[in-house]
């Protein structure tokens, strides 16, 4: 028996640490690795999950080819003969941009830059630019602070009032719910703002449950209720803000009352708020990633940022804007937002399309049209927005490979599938959006099957494809682990306090680590202050230089609710909800709609309903939910069309209002029973 | 015995369910149940109530009602954990031991016929570790302590239906009422249902074996002791043993491992379940010998009876734990009494009995509010006793009095059938 320091490699917060015991080859346990300070409990559900994951009866382990409509098993000289001639024959015929390349966030590590440098040599390919995510409140940060960085995550037990505006980490970031309640153990108060009741909601004082996407207007009035009673912290914002002036006068125009009638919250509520937000410090901030995927998602983050920058609850003990912590990325050369941009510097090697309209900009892309499209470590057919126009576009191609671990409902799309590596079959580095460190996902078992990591995968077929022996070598490692190991060595050595050995025992705190982000008071903003005014706004993106409230789309009577899709314990986006033991605690998907809603459709608690637009429909059971905001149905994020259909039916493909995000949540829509 | 313990912090469980998780890593799939599960107290998230959650698996009680209850003495004591363990050799899958744990920790497999449960993890233990669900607990809501500790400081609140001991601490939360929210938003008027329908582990449907099981224990005995002559001929003989091996074959097929039937009589000291089957022997071998050896007298009969109905309306008292009124109209004893009566054609006890039982039926229909004369059912109920009540006082033939009277019989211990629960996670948090 063997135990191996390990960590989730997930799109998740939380990038837990945690132990692998290894028996004969085989997964035998996984417990909690005490040394990450943010994680010591353990995994959450999905983490603990993974052993049965890895030994699933349905994991994909050997290369696929669709025959007749059907999947058989082909061998991998046969599978990358077959993508190899295609590529050649795209290449020449119409040029490499007729193949699209798309990656997702399915596994995280170093390695999967590999994968470009294949696509580099390829002589370049189509691929997407924005992300499904967070680009919008990134660059809202970057416009404000200069950088996306908080306190380490065990700083809130430091906070006396803690904000959850629209996040729920207790689904969410599990570990986080920790420090909040040590925070209120020494006498913290917790606000939630959310227009849903959550099980993190339930450990606050107050629940402000606001109309969807109105959240920037509530907290510019809340800045202006601040302003006026002289809360705000006039030393911190004359030493450190630009723009307060101005900001001050464009509240001028805001009207509580209106406030309170436009995002539906009691004026007492409103006043509440902004009596503490005024009055206690320290205060931690913590937004979670909803409101930022509204087409006003940037805007809105900047309003709510404000309210951190105007307290001078900034670069202190117990005080942060607790967004995004990308200071664990210390080998990214070009950094979150700034790598979801196309630039021209990529000319000639790639064309990008906008990943937030993903199914449009395939079936309207020309010169030369899309033929092919690659995917790894993503499932757009679910998971991107419209759903049916990403599948009239895929279904559209003549030839489509995807690397996959299970029949997702983008690999039942596929021409060829070649079976995907688990996170114990092959070492890579992953760093965190949230804790502090750098840490290495340990190879533990070899791959069943016939399973190829990506890196693999792409060495074979660059020899197939007949590039030169030097010119794979210089791009790619050698599949054996010694040769990954040197490879990600390269990138440790470039840190005097990083090393394979050091990261095989334990989670290393991140070379340059700040404790208390902008503790020096720099701001790496083009004024070197925090900007509530930024010209940048205004130039790179065309949006007010001053944070404002935009109003989205109205709902219209013909579909009047809006649809959230937010993310469950359950899953990570599309990934875990087909594991056995998940399934059994979370079998069918469910809509929840308010009584209220419900009521006057005719709906009942468990009956099947149809929820439509003009995107398309999805049929399945209403859930009632008695504490949830009315005129809002709720589906999670992450149901495959094949279990009944992901939210992303109905959403549509659009862009946030900076950054190149995606407006998911910009999205209304009608229930009605299904008659049987 | 040992003093180990789970402690449970309900302000730290946000119900992730990584405890569940955690117990199927560690001790194989579980299915259709799972031995741990969260329950949330307030399920459509209700405005006015709070909502936690609460992780519950075995609580290995000092008194462990499962234990002492089970008829083939397929519980056992740790003495170096004080777990109680499961025999999975000696189980013969009667479930009743589901209906006597007031945690709803004894899980039935349908595919091995067999009951299964938490073990407090006995492997780990003698490892010095702590179960997998308190070691995995990522926000430390569900620990562990191996620590000697004071019984009193178990919480009574977890008293439902009666106070086993169990070993768990549970620390309250502090505010029982959840977030100040905006109640405006919400109109009390479209919150119905209040809690969600939970389909009763108990029902007549899936028990319809012991139904008509007790149904033929109750003509037998009404018909022994108090009109032998319908019985006494060569026929009547082989028919009333008939409906014995009937009987006797109908509460086997109920069995998940029938082979070991016979494991039912171990437990004569503590089971209602050991005590119904013996007494039901002795009453069959008593029917045996006054048939065809020599005759006994009615009142061994009149005995064997009694223990019999009695030992299989204690052998239900623990699903009956929601009744407000303790009993029933269609309880056995009651049910052979009056049938003995109509027999007997003692027919003013007959009609008093009967009314009361009617009374009771009602009442019982009107508290759960769900008197309302179109259930078909329940009418042909009411008129049935009524006629049969009445009827008894004029001069028809016996058998149609018994055909009225029968219908309604059936259709009250159906009924009684329908009105057990056992009590589940999610019972035991909303009693809290």
């Amino acid at each position: 028996m063997q135990i191996f320091n390990t960590v989730c490699p997930r799109n998740c917060y939380s990038t837990c640490s945690f132990k692998v015991k290894v028996d004969t080859g085989k997964l035998i346990t996984i417990e909690p690795q005490p040394k990450n300070i943010n994680t010591t409990g353990g995994p959450c559900i999905k983490g603990l999950s993974y052993i049965e994951r890895n030994y699933a009866p349905e994991r994909i382990l050997f290369p696929l080819q669709r025959q007749n409509g059907n999947f058989k098993q082909i061998s991998w000289e046969q599978a990358l003969d077959t993508i190899s001639r295609k590529l050649h024959q795209l290449k020449n015929k119409f040029g490499p941009h007729s193949v699209l390349y798309y990656a997702s966030s399915g596994m995280s590590g170093l390695l999967n830059g590999v994968s470009t440098n294949f696509w580099k040599m390829y002589g370049g390919a189509t691929t997407v630019y924005g992300n499904l995510c967070w680009p919008a409140g990134l660059e809202a940060t970057r416009l404000t602070l200069g950088e996306n960085k908080h306190n380490v995550p065990t700083d809130i037990e430091n906070a006396k009032l803690i904000l959850l505006w629209g996040k729920n980490p207790a689904e969410s970031n599990i570990h986080q719910m920790v420090p909040i309640e040590k925070a209120q153990r020494n006498g913290a108060k917790l606000v939630v703002i959310d227009p849903r009741r959550t099980p993190s909601s339930e450990r606050a004082d107050m629940l402000i449950q606001p109309k969807s996407g109105t959240d920037g207007l509530l907290a510019l009035t809340v800045a202006k209720l601040i302003i006026e009673k002289e809360q705000h912290d006039k030393e911190f914002i004359a030493k450190h803000v630009k723009g307060f002036d101005e900001f001050k006068a464009s509240l001028a125009n805001i009207s509580i009352e209106k406030t309170s009638q436009e995002c539906g919250v009691p004026l007492t509520f409103i006043k509440e708020l902004a009596e503490m937000i005024g009055t206690i410090k320290p205060m931690t901030f913590v937004p979670g990633y909803g409101m930022q995927r509204y087409s006003n998602g940037g805007q809105t983050t900047r309003c709510l940022v404000a309210l951190s920058v105007i307290t001078g609850n900034i670069g202190k003990k117990g005080a942060c804007w607790h967004y995004a912590n990308l200071q664990s990325y210390v080998f990214d050369t070009v950094k979150e937002p700034d790598n979801y941009y196309p630039t021209e510097a990529d000319n000639p090697f790639r064309r990008s399309i906008p990943t937030a309209i993903i199914g449009e900009s395939m079936l309207g892309t020309k010169n030369p049209e899309l033929k092919m499209a690659w995917v790894e470590r993503g499932n757009p057919v679910t998971q991107n927005p419209d759903s049916n126009k990403v599948l009239k576009a895929f279904r559209k191609l003549d030839f489509i490979v995807v690397v996959e671990q299970f029949m997702t409902d983008t690999a039942l799309e596929a021409d060829i599938i070649l079976p995907a590596k688990t996170m114990f079959e092959q070492s890579d580095i992953v760093g965190s959006y949230w804790n502090q460190y750098v840490q290495l996902r340990q190879k533990v078992v070899d791959p069943p099957g016939e399973v190829k990591p990506e890196t693999e995968i792409y060495f074979l077929l660059a020899k197939k494809m007949g590039f030169s022996d030097e010119e794979i070598s210089k791009n790619f490692p050698e599949p054996d682990d010694t040769s990954i190991e040197r490879w990600l060595q390269s990138y440790v050595d470039q840190f005097d306090n990083l090393s394979i050995e050091k990261l095989k025992e334990e989670p290393v705190i991140a070379p340059g680590l700040e404790v208390i982000a902008f503790e020096d008071m720099k701001f790496k903003t083009p004024s070197g202050k925090i900007e509530l005014y930024s010209d940048l706004a205004r130039s790179r993106w065309g949006i007010n230089e001053l944070p404002v409230y935009v109003p989205i789309e109205k709902s219209s009577t013909e579909f009047p609710l809006y649809l959230m899709s937010p993310n469950t314990k359950n899953r990570i986006h599309s990934q875990f909800g087909n594991c056995a033991t998940i399934k059994a605690l979370d079998p069918h998907p469910v809509a929840s709609v308010s009584p209220k809603d419900a009521k006057s459709r005719g709906i009942r608690h468990g009956d099947r309903i149809r929820v439509f637009n003009q995107q398309g429909e999805l049929f399945t059971t209403a859930k009632l939910d008695y504490s949830m905001r009315p005129g809002n149905v709720v589906i999670f994020n992450g149901y495959w069309n094949q279990e009944g259909g992901s939210p992303n039916l109905l959403t549509k493909g659009r862009e946030t209002d900076i950054g190149h995000g995606t407006a998911f949540h910009d999205t209304r829509v009608e229930i009605e029973r299904v008659v049987k | 015995m040992g003093s180990h313990h789970f402690i449970f912090d309900k302000k730290k469980c946000v119900g992730c369910e990584a405890c569940v998780l955690a117990c199927v890593n560690e001790n194989g799939y579980q299915s259709p149940s799972q031995w741990r599960n969260i329950s949330s107290s307030n399920e459509l998230k209700h405005p006015e109530l709070p909502l936690f959650y609460f992780s519950m698996a075995c609580n290995h009680c000092a008194d462990a009602p499962c234990m002492k209850h089970c008829p083939a003495l397929a519980f056992k004591r740790s003495d170096e954990t004080g777990a109680v363990l499961h025999i999975e050799n000696n189980c013969i899958g009667c479930k009743y031991c589901t209906w006597q744990c007031p945690y709803d920790a004894p899980k039935f497999n349908p595919v091995k016929g067999i009951i299964e449960k938490c073990t407090f993890c006995e492997l780990r233990l003698a490892d010095g570790q702590k179960p997998a669900c308190a070691f995995l607990c990522p926000t430390g809501a569900l620990d562990f302590s191996a620590d000697s500790f004071n019984k009193e400081s178990i919480v009574p609140d977890l008293d439902v239906p009666k106070y086993p001991r169990p070993s768990i601490v549970i620390k309250e939360l502090e505010l029982n009422s959840g977030p100040k929210i905006d109640k405006r938003l919400f109109d009390a008027e479209e919150f119905e249902p209040i809690m969600l329908p939970k389909a009763s582990k108990i029902n007549a449907r899936k028990e319809w074996p012991l139904v008509i099981f007790t149904l033929i224990i109750s003509g037998m005995i009404g018909l022994v002791v108090s009109d032998q002559a319908l019985i006494a001929n060569e026929y009547g003989e082989i028919a009333f043993l008939g409906m014995g091996l009937i009987g006797a074959a109908l509460s086997t097929l109920h069995l998940g491992r029938k082979l070991r039937v016979w494991r039912s009589l171990l437990n004569i000291k503590n089971s209602w379940l050991s005590r119904e089957i013996l007494f039901f022997g002795l009453f069959m071998g008593a029917a045996i010998t006054h048939f065809y050896f020599y005759s006994l007298s009615v009142l061994i009969f009149a005995g064997i009876g009694l223990a019999l109905t009695l030992s299989i309306d204690m052998l239900y008292q623990p699903a009956h734990w929601k009744w407000k009124l303790k009993i029933h109209s269609a309880q056995i004893t009651i049910m052979s009494l009056t049938l003995m009566f109509l027999l007997m054609n003692w027919e003013t006890l007959f009609t008093f009995i009967l009314g009361i039982r009617l009374l009771l039926f009602v009442y019982r229909k009107m508290d759960k509010k769900q008197f309302n004369l179109q259930e078909v059912k329940d009418v042909i109920r009411i008129v049935s006793a009524f006629m049969a009540a009445i009827v008894i006082h004029f001069d028809y033939p016996l058998w149609i009095v018994i055909a009225i009277f029968t219908v309604g019989e059936i259709l009250d211990r159906i009924d009684y059938y329908n009105e057990l629960s056992v009590p589940d996670s999610w019972s035991l948090i909303n009693q809290i």
